[in-house]
């Protein structure tokens, strides 16, 4: 077992990471309060490849595998937690299934737009009424000639405002439930189709998220990813992959409150020292910098198993989201308690880092589904 | 001028879960809220306003067991002078005339120049005790009044009907109004006046003093049950945006839109 | 012990309930979305007597005890944290020193003003070491002057009057009138956004050395204000707890997912059962020490340690609470996430738990 990054690892992590801390961190903030998309940002994200990264060379992309795409996605999100899942969104839930699942001629249509930035990616499953119950979902979609009519909404889904190309999931035979679930690679200016609410959220602010509308779109038959009644699996499938993100979101999270906690406790001063020198902080960031660092080592070793090609690795990468989740929030919880009075003013950000973690309890499978994955694994 | 107002303590059961208990005949009221009734609340309101208008001295009066003594309390809190409260426990299963009954026999015996009740009680919506009281009592009476004015001797009480239109009685003192909602805006009791209701002496009566086999019922409760689920009515559930859009599918799928 | 309420209390406790849920309610998710102080919300208050609630009747106060005020600041919470927080700190940090430490004609002065709507604010510190300050006393033509700035004034937005604790020459606390060499700034908070805690800069601003009497002990009257204020901010801590735990038992019987109710699934069960059991827990702290100082007994450790726990509890319920909801709890169309923020602010206000526990512990090894 080598604990060592490869050389390309190695580099990607040291570019992605002054890029970050150059470009990302100053306009964190301002995001956060104006909600605004963060284009500019994104557009360099995609001149350094970080908007494919598991995508194979020739279709415009990095060409890297999974840790790397966990090290570029904790990077990123320790600057800023909405570009990260920004980024994140684009890589494991678009390209990573039109890589995956698509004929080469979807992938030649598809792959070098959301690469390059000229189009971003969006994710469709979740419904107003069917979150956990992905099962559940009430869209639909039938074949009439050329074209799939789809009917029904999709909702909190980031990215949506700003995208271009979206992976949508209706049921093309509801009796069969969850057998009768297919996908469908959306374009923002299909007819039919358009953006609902733009929702106001308690963090990952600048998301763009939105509701998807639609009223007999008409999707042309081509765009049905995989076949008819793969949706479900390849839901399953790539949700799979980007747990390994999301972890590597939560571990980056919780750096950076690790990393203004450790900052704030060397500054601060009371009763003539600095804080970090009392025992209670110390103890707190102890806990807090362990649970990072067995939270980051968990999701390593999840995108280990998918560089391995490990057929079924759900148990792995549902650890490595549900635990980075965890301790996430329970750092960034740490983080307000060391920052006392001054961990709720905008002031430092903290605040807004606390925000930002509860997030990753909730979407992509909240914590509750990644300890029933992992429970039903172990009992097989 | 003497005022007396009737209120009652009911069950709020607007948002919460309402269970049929074993017997039947009532519900499971052991989770439930309880407060003085909506439309009591804007009548004893009323009553407060008279009294400030014209001064004198106003009386609550409540048929119900020990805990409505809370409600009184509020009563007395809010701005009223006595308190009394008819023991509702020695008058056996109670309904709208019982009630009326209860009340004529305690309020014979005061001074009453305007008796208020409220227009209907949100738990068993019989509408009956002020209508009945004021028919008891012998004395004029005006119901779902929404405007009281006072001028000398006669009063002049609007009702607000469909379509908007207004009905104006005119009747003389001694006379009964039950109140409906929205005619003022009830006030809240103020912590002093608070600390000084808690203090006041509530006056019980019960059946030493009324005769129990005086008060008599024409009717009797068969059962309580919840309608039985039909098969044409969707109930729709969910955010506003999903009932709406949920709703815009219903009215095209029936070929409407 | 257990808590059993006077007819006095349980009257107070229902109509307060009352007035919260009809008019607070309404507003509490728009004065949070603004970060708007409620000003009409607070003169209404005080027309009902809820800004005199600890100050006697003979100056036009409630004349209540700890514990009526502890059911007032739950019950307002439950709506609105903000309203919460204003209230305990115009009761818990202005009104209780001055009837304490001021003078008569202090106490004749200001007491009937802030009974009777005048709001009070206090500039709290972030140190307990009251020697490390960020205002300065300095003397100017012969009276007393202060300069600098507090970060976090509550009340501050709109107060006329201000006390600012400063260990200076045996006094510890000073009143501060208004005029123009005060200037205050609005701060963007992650929670009680609506509840006016502003940042005040003191420019040479005179101080009224009249006020307060001298303290013998300044540190001791320092660690019983803030163990007095810790009641309050644990009343409120409790209302929050409540009103999580009411939205989460709410939201859980009514979506359904797999086919059920999300109460079905034990999981969500867990959470629901671990949350009413910290919430009973902190109720009975936060009584047991309102019922301390009522009886002149000593309240301190009690008192923080009912913030502590009832903090916790808050911010537990919050995540809990929001985590039931799902994806909606994370959007502002439900009022759990405010609830959460709030919670998470109210905890570290004034002073953090590692801080609170220092000081806990100190008074366990005396």
């Amino acid at each position: 077992m080598d604990f060592e990054f490869t050389k390309d690892q190695k580099m990607l992590q040291e570019e992605v990471r002054k890029f970050a801390d150059a470009h990302i961190a100053p306009d964190a903030a301002e995001i956060d309060q104006s909600r605004d998309f963060p284009w500019k940002n994104i557009k360099k994200t995609a001149e350094m490849g970080l908007l494919g990264i598991i995508v194979p060379e020739k279709y415009g992309g990095s060409g890297f595998d999974y840790i790397s795409l966990a090290i570029a996605i904790e990077e990123l999100s320790r600057c800023c937690a909405s570009t990260g899942v920004i980024v994140a969104v684009n890589n494991s839930l678009v390209t990573y299934p039109i890589v995956a699942f698509g004929t080469e001629e979807q992938k030649q249509k598809y792959l070098p737009a959301l690469c390059s930035g000229e189009k971003l990616g969006a994710f469709g499953l979740t419904e107003p009424n069917a979150g956990s119950d992905v099962a559940g979902m009430e869209t639909t979609a039938r074949l009439e000639g050329d074209h799939y009519i789809i009917n029904g909404t999709k909702r909190f889904i980031t990215n949506a405002g700003e995208a271009g190309t979206f992976i949508v999931f209706a049921s093309t035979d509801r009796n069969l439930k969850h057998k009768g679930i297919s996908t469908f690679i959306v374009e923002r200016d299909t007819p039919g189709f358009s953006l609902g609410k733009h929702e106001d959220l308690m963090g990952v602010r600048a998301t763009a998220n939105c509701e998807l509308i639609f009223e007999d779109a008409k999707i042309p038959k081509e765009n049905l990813l995989g076949k008819e009644g793969q949706g479900f699996m390849i839901a399953m499938n790539v949700l799979d992959v980007s747990r390994i993100d999301i972890g590597a979101q939560a571990v980056g999270i919780a750096q950076s409150a690790l990393d203004e906690s450790v900052k704030y406790a060397k500054e601060r001063k009371a009763f003539g020292q600095p804080i970090g020198n009392f025992e209670m902080i110390q103890n707190m960031l102890a806990e807090m910098a362990t649970q990072i660092c067995a939270a980051r080592f968990l999701v390593y070793y999840a995108g280990h198993c998918k560089n391995k090609g490990m057929p079924r690795f759900s148990r792995e990468s549902a650890m490595s989201k549900y635990y980075g989740a965890t301790i996430a929030v329970d750092v960034a919880r740490k983080g307000v308690q060391i920052h006392g009075g001054y961990g709720y003013t905008k002031d430092y950000p903290i605040e807004r880092i606390y925000r930002d973690a509860k997030i990753l309890e909730l979407y992509e499978g909240t914590s509750e589904i990644q300890k029933i994955v992992i429970a039903r694994d172990l009992l097989k | 001028m003497d005022i007396i107002a009737c209120i009652k303590r009911v069950p709020q059961t607007a948002e919460a879960d309402v269970k049929i208990d074993s017997s039947g005949k009532d519900i499971v009221k052991d989770r439930l809220q309880f407060d003085m009734n909506e439309s009591d609340t804007y009548a004893l309101e009323e009553a407060i306003l008279l009294k400030e208008k014209f001064s004198g001295s106003l009386t609550v009066i409540s048929v119900g067991t020990f805990d409505a003594e809370d409600t009184l309390r509020i009563a007395l809190a809010k701005g009223a002078d006595n308190a009394i409260r008819i023991k509702a426990e020695d008058f056996g299963e109670l309904d709208g005339y019982k009630t009326a009954q209860l009340l004529k026999a305690v309020i014979k015996d005061l001074k009453h120049d305007a008796i208020f009740t409220g227009c209907i009680a949100t738990d068993d919506y019989y509408s009956q005790v002020g209508v009945t009281l004021a028919e008891l009592l012998g004395m004029p009476h005006a119901s779902l009044v929404t405007k009281i004015e006072i001028d000398g001797n006669t009063v002049h009480a609007y009702r607000e009907l469909e379509g908007g239109l207004l009905e104006h009685l005119a009747m003389s003192l001694p006379a009964l109004f039950t109140i409906q909602t929205g005619i003022n805006e009830p006030r809240y009791a103020s912590l002093i006046a608070i600390r000084r209701a808690a203090k006041k002496e509530i006056k019980v009566i019960g059946k030493e003093e009324i005769n129990a086999e005086d008060i008599v019922s024409f009717s009797s409760l068969e059962k309580l049950f919840t309608p039985p689920v039909g098969e044409r009515a969707e109930i729709l559930s969910g955010t506003l945006d999903e009932i709406g859009t949920r709703v815009q599918g219903i009215v095209k799928e029936k070929g409407l839109l | 012990m257990s808590i059993v309420f006077s007819n006095e209390q349980k009257l107070i406790h229902q109509e307060i309930r009352r007035f919260a849920s009809a008019e607070l309610n309404p507003i509490a998710g728009e004065i949070d979305k603004e970060a708007v102080f409620p000003g009409p919300i607070m003169k209404r208050l005080s027309d009902l007597g809820f800004l005199g609630i600890l100050i006697p009747e003979e100056f036009s106060g409630a004349g209540l005890d700890a514990v009526s005020l502890c059911i007032i600041l739950s019950q307002l919470a439950r709506e609105s944290a903000s309203v919460g927080v204003a209230v305990a700190a115009h009761s818990c940090l202005v009104t209780y020193p001055i009837l304490r430490y001021g003078t008569s004609e202090c106490k004749r002065a200001q007491l009937p003003r802030l009974a009777g709507g005048e709001i009070g604010a206090f500039g709290s510190q972030i140190d307990l070491d009251a020697q490390c300050s960020d205002l300065q006393i300095l003397k100017k033509n012969g009276s007393n002057v202060v300069d600098g700035s507090r970060m976090f004034v509550f009340n501050g937005e709109t107060a006329q009057n201000f006390i600012v604790p400063i260990a200076h020459e045996g006094h510890l606390f000073h009143l501060i009138q208004r005029d123009s060499t005060v200037l205050t700034e609005p701060q963007y908070l992650l929670g009680l956004r609506a509840a006016g805690i502003v940042k005040a800069r003191f420019k040479n601003t005179v101080l009224d050395g009249t006020a307060f009497s001298e303290l013998p002990n300044t540190a001791n009257a320092l660690r019983d204000l803030y163990a007095f204020a810790d009641i309050g901010f644990s009343a409120v801590a409790l209302g929050i707890a409540e009103a999580c735990f009411d939205a989460a038992i709410a939201y859980s019987k009514e979506r359904k997912q797999f086919k059920k109710a999300i109460c079905e699934f034990p999981m969500v069960r867990e959470m629901l059962v671990d949350m009413k059991g910290n919430i009973e827990a902190a109720r009975l702290l936060v009584f047991e020490s309102a019922q301390l100082y009522d009886r002149n007994d000593d309240f301190i450790l009690a008192a923080h340690i009912a913030r502590l726990h009832a903090c916790a509890a808050s911010v537990e319920a919050g995540t809990a609470s929001v985590q039931i909801h799902g994806g909606y709890g994370y959007t502002k169309d439900y009022p759990v996430e405010r609830y959460l923020r709030d919670a998470k602010s109210l905890q570290v206000l004034m002073r953090a738990p590692y801080e609170t526990k220092a000081v806990i512990a100190k008074e366990l090894l005396v």
